[in-house]
């Protein structure tokens, strides 16, 4: 397999536009093998658009896609040792499981004997055994889905792409199948590239997160850089939900040393913020970060409850922050924490869950 | 279910009323079909006298004897005859699948220069009668050496046929979900490769449809073949049916006997093609 500098898979200063409108700029992307990086953005983002243009069904603008030390930009999708999961699965509707398993390992003249030892493999490690005689259309949603899974792993390609595979799938359905693709993967031991705008698929599947906005990579990194040190507003409100809380304040020095205001509320300034000069500035708390006030999170303000959501294991608080223009504030506590509407809640935060940004830019003031 | 009754009463009226007419345009239709037969099983001929309900008074089964040739020693030319019809008209059909299919294929998947203009053209061959054609169509084949011979009515049909068969295997087409074809060219399929060995067996239905229009429209197609046909020995059917009714005589009973000779194949194929052809005539209209 390729050494230190030869990814399994790489784009370099992609560009992708359909007539006018530009879909991709400026994409690089590296993909280690054995890595398991998601795609993720809101739609229309072009994350699609980049795992079909790695697959060779989109064709860049200019850019080109690399596997290993091979120049792939040209070649078509049967060229490049790569297998896909749809969305919408698409399975061969005239064709039997074991048969849609096969197809792939058909078309590539592998010998009959191999093509049923893998088939049968693929489908031990699936659960496929009872349906591969069936027809597409007689299997349920999580079954289809399977056997898509099953289509691409019998091919055993260098590289997995998946675009949106579990999105046709009902709730408890999608958590279950979601841990079967990191296990998956993990076993096959292949290179992935997931696309979701899920980002609790996103989050718990990935090695590498990369964020797209409009056709550019807003972030990439670990799940957790992006989520605790993310590099704009736009990052920051993407991940978590609830969405992270986006305030208005002022970074302010007085004698006391530096500290932010939200209305009449303080805060003070984490360790890495010391160095800016005073500014407007937006403060991004995240709402498991707002707890009620302790010695480890000082208070800052006081939350006045207008609604709350009880989820059993825990509560999400609805309020405004007192003093500060009637500001909207999510915060989550226990679900022991008895709590009504009305209530005033004395909240604080540790100094530093506390993240800035810049209200004009929206992009992170430690970076 | 408190007014259970009443709507049932209700959906009860609908569906006498829906019958009714069902039953009314049956009868329209077949009423017809009925003469036919009468006339074909009748020693009179059209001796009927007028009644409204035709049935033969004389049961007979000289008329077919006549139109198949078994009563004349024409038999062995029937044969022939029918030979051609069925030649001609399978023919025409693959033919014509053989073409329009790929055509298709490129007009629902493609993007090319000309794609709309020859959409339009392809439109507009459809509202020129067939009898405008005839005479070029005689020059052209003449020229070929085709004149008398099946093959020229195979191009001529085939002609005919494409446009047709091309707008309705593209609807069919676009109808199949392109990530098909993508998931099979990530499998290792070209292009061709995934048209041949999924596009093609998922649209069975309505290629079944397509050709069998274009078989019938062959088979039942009487102008062309009289004007390209002048040997006997090349009529197909049609032909052969409209000379039991000439300018001097009419020979009414060979005449609708030859009709229902000529229509069983036609029958048969449907009937044996029926499941095929169901699932195809209402194809894309419910999600599989």
């Amino acid at each position: 397999m390729p050494s230190g500098t030869v990814h399994c898979c790489e784009v370099r200063n992609l560009e992708k536009a359909f007539d006018q409108t530009v879909v991709l700029s400026n994409v690089n992307l590296a993909m280690p093998s054995g890595s398991f990086t998601v795609l993720v953005g809101a739609s229309g983002c072009g994350k699609s658009t980049l795992l079909r243009t790695v697959a060779g069904l989109e064709s860049p603008t200019s850019g080109s896609i690399w596997m290993g030390d091979r120049d792939v930009t040209a070649l078509p999708p049967k060229d490049r040792d790569i297998a896909m999961v749809f969305q919408s699965y698409a399975l061969y509707p005239h064709l039997s499981v074991r048969e849609n398993l096969a197809f792939g390992l058909k078309l590539r003249r592998t010998p009959e004997t191999e093509i049923a030892g893998r088939v049968a493999e693929a489908s031990a490690i699936l659960g496929l055994d009872a349906l591969l005689d069936r027809l597409p259309k007689q299997l349920s949603g999580g079954q289809r889905q399977r056997v898509a899974m099953g289509r691409a792993i019998v091919r055993r390609p260098r590289m997995f792409l998946f675009d949106e595979p579990l999105s046709n799938l009902d709730a408890a359905l999608r958590a279950e199948v979601r841990v079967d693709i990191r296990k998956l993967h993990d076993r096959m031991g292949g290179t992935t590239l997931y696309v979701t705008h899920d980002q609790v698929e996103a989050m718990t599947l990935a090695d590498t997160l990369c964020l797209l906005r409009a056709g550019q990579i807003e972030q990439m990194g670990p799940p957790l850089e992006l989520f605790d040190r993310p590099v704009s507003r736009y990052v920051a409100e993407f991940l978590g939900s609830p969405k992270i809380n986006c305030l208005d304040g002022q970074l302010v020095y007085t004698n006391a040393g530096p500290h932010i205001t939200i209305g009449s509320s303080t805060l003070s300034v984490p360790e890495r913020y010391r160095a800016l000069s005073p500014q407007s500035v937006v403060v991004g708390l995240r709402p498991h970060h707002l707890t009620p006030a302790s010695a480890e999170a000082p208070q800052f303000g006081t939350l006045l409850v207008t609604f709350y959501e009880a989820l059993g294991f825990e509560t999400y608080v609805h309020g405004t922050l007192q003093g500060a223009g009637d500001k909207a504030l999510v915060i989550r506590v226990d679900s022991n924490h008895r709590v009504a509407r009305g209530d005033a809640i004395a909240i604080g935060v540790r100094p530093e869950h506390t993240v800035l940004f810049d209200p004009k830019s929206g992009r992170a003031l430690d970076t | 279910m408190a007014n259970g009754g009443r709507l049932n009463a209700r959906q009860n009226v609908k569906a006498l009323v829906v019958h009714a007419l069902l039953i009314g345009a049956v009868i329209y239709a077949l009423y017809p079909v009925l003469w036919v037969l009468t006339v074909a099983f009748s020693r009179d001929g059209l001796g009927t006298d007028g009644f409204v309900l035709p049935w033969p008074r004389h049961w007979t089964f000289a008329n077919f004897a006549i139109a198949t040739g078994a009563s004349t020693g024409k038999s062995a030319l029937f044969f022939r005859q029918l030979v051609n019809s069925l030649t001609v008209s399978a023919s025409t059909a693959l033919l014509s699948i053989a073409i329009a299919a790929p055509a298709a294929y490129a007009l629902a998947r493609m993007q090319f220069v000309g794609k709309r203009t020859g959409l339009s053209g392809l439109m507009l061959t459809q509202m020129f009668p067939t009898v405008a054609s005839a005479v070029p169509l005689y020059f052209i084949l003449s020229q070929l050496h085709l004149l008398d011979r099946r093959a020229g009515l195979v191009v001529a049909y085939s002609a005919t046929a494409l446009p047709f068969a091309i707008f309705q295997l593209k609807a069919a087409f676009e109808a199949i979900p392109v990530e098909l074809e993508e998931a099979a060219m990530v499998d290792g399929a070209t292009r061709f490769e995934a048209f041949v060995r999924v596009v093609l067996p998922v649209a069975r239905p309505a290629l079944a449809v397509t050709a069998l229009f274009a078989f019938m429209s062959a088979w039942n197609e009487f102008v062309l073949a009289a004007t390209l046909m002048s040997r006997e020995e090349a009529f197909t059917l049609p032909v052969v049916l409209q000379r039991f009714v000439g300018e001097h005589s009419a020979a009414w009973g060979p005449f609708a006997a030859g009709s229902i000779v000529v229509s069983i194949p036609v029958m048969a194929i449907f009937y044996i093609a029926q499941k095929q052809l169901l699932s195809g005539l209402t194809a894309g209209s419910v999600k599989g």
